[in-house]
C-alpha cells in the first residue's frame, strides 16, 4: 500500500523532500512505518524518541495501524508557548 | 476568521471581523517577534490543514468556556522581522463586564480552570496534547565561530517555543476595559494547551 508522507523543518532538510510516497506492506503500524524511514534517513534516529507523530491530519499513536492512502506527518517536537 | 498566511496581518481587519452589534467590546490581541539576544526574525511554516483545524477548535472552545460572541485567530507564515506581528487575535463579548473566574484563569491563579480548558481542547481521537502545526525558525545573528556547535543538528541547534505572550502586561491593560473578553485571550494563551493548538516549533539557525 501507498502512504504519503509529509515532512517539517529539521526533518524536511534530512529528507530533502517536503512530501514523499512510501511503500509499505498491509497492516503496518505507524512505529513500524517510522522505523524503516529512520533506517532509510539515520539522520533522523537522533529525532526519533521526540517526533509528533500525526495521520490524516490528527496526531495519533505510534500503534495506528495504516491503511492505504494515508497521510502521514512527521512533526518536531513543541512545547509551551506561554511565558 | 481563522487564517495562516504569509502576507501581513491587517489588524483593522481582524477587529472588524468580529464586530456585531450586540458586542459591548471588542479585544485584540497582537503577538509579536522579541528581540532576545541575537535575534533578528522568526520563521514561521504550517501544516495548514491541521492548523486551521485546531485554531478553529480552539475558538469555539474559547467561546463556549467565556462566553466569546465572535472569535478571530490570523497567524503569519514566513519570516517575520524583530518587531513584526506574528498573530493577532481579536474577541468580541456581549458584556464588557468579566468573569473573574476566567480573570483568574488569564493571570495564572486558577489551575482548574486551566486544566478544564486543557482537557476540552482535547477531542475524541486525539491523543497527547500536541495538535497542529506552525513551525518557525528563530533566525539568529551569531558569530561564524559559533556555527560549528551541534554537528549532528548544524541548523537546528535548539527546539524553542515561542508563542510570545506577556499575559501579566496585557492582562492589566486590558483588564479594566473587557476583563471576560481580554481574560478568554489571555486564558488561552497562558494554558498550556494554546501551545497545544497553535504550535511553534522553532529552530535556531545562525545566520551570517
Amino acid at each position: 500500500m501507498q502512504i504519503r508522507l509529509r515532512l517539517f523543518a529539521t526533518y524536511r532538510e534530512i529528507v530533502g523532500s517536503r512530501g514523499l510516497t512510501w511503500s509499505a506492506r498491509d497492516g503496518i503500524t505507524l512505529r513500524e512505518l517510522v522505523d524503516g524511514i529512520v533506517t532509510k534517513y539515520p539522520r533522523l534516529a537522533d529525532h526519533r524518541g521526540s517526533m509528533l507523530l500525526a495521520v490524516n491530519e490528527d496526531i495519533v499513536s505510534a500503534e495506528r495501524v495504516l491503511t492505504d492512502g494515508d497521510e502521514v506527518a512527521l512533526l518536531p517536537p513543541v512545547s509551551g508557548g506561554a511565558r | 476568521m481563522i487564517d495562516v498566511r504569509r502576507a501581513r496581518i491587517d489588524l483593522e481587519a481582524v477587529l472588524d471581523s468580529v464586530r456585531r452589534d450586540d458586542a459591548g467590546a471588542i479585544v485584540l490581541f497582537v503577538g509579536t517577534v522579541r528581540s532576545d539576544e541575537g535575534i533578528r526574525a522568526l520563521d514561521y511554516e504550517v501544516y495548514r490543514p491541521m492548523a486551521i483545524k485546531s485554531l478553529t477548535a480552539l475558538a469555539e472552545q474559547a467561546k463556549e468556556k467565556f462566553g466569546i460572541a465572535e472569535m478571530s485567530i490570523v497567524h503569519r507564515l514566513g519570516r517575520v522581522p524583530v518587531g513584526g506581528d506574528s498573530v493577532a487575535i481579536a474577541c468580541a463579548g456581549i458584556h464588557r463586564a468579566g468573569d473573574v473566574r476566567g480573570v483568574r484563569v488569564g493571570d495564572g491563579r486558577s489551575q482548574t480552570d486551566r486544566a478544564d480548558l486543557e482537557d476540552r481542547s482535547r477531542g475524541p481521537g486525539q491523543i497527547g496534547p500536541r495538535q497542529s502545526l506552525i513551525g518557525g525558525t528563530r533566525l539568529i545573528s551569531r558569530a561564524p565561530a559559533a556555527r560549528s556547535e551541534g554537528p549532528q543538528r548544524p541548523h537546528a541547534a535548539a527546539l524553542i517555543v515561542v508563542l510570545v505572550v506577556p499575559v501579566a502586561g496585557v492582562l492589566t491593560m486590558f483588564a479594566v476595559v473587557a476583563p471576560a473578553v481580554v481574560v478568554a485571550i489571555l486564558s488561552m494563551m497562558a494554558v498550556r494547551s494554546v501551545a497545544s493548538m497553535v504550535v511553534m516549533v522553532i529552530r535556531v539557525v545562525p545566520v551570517v
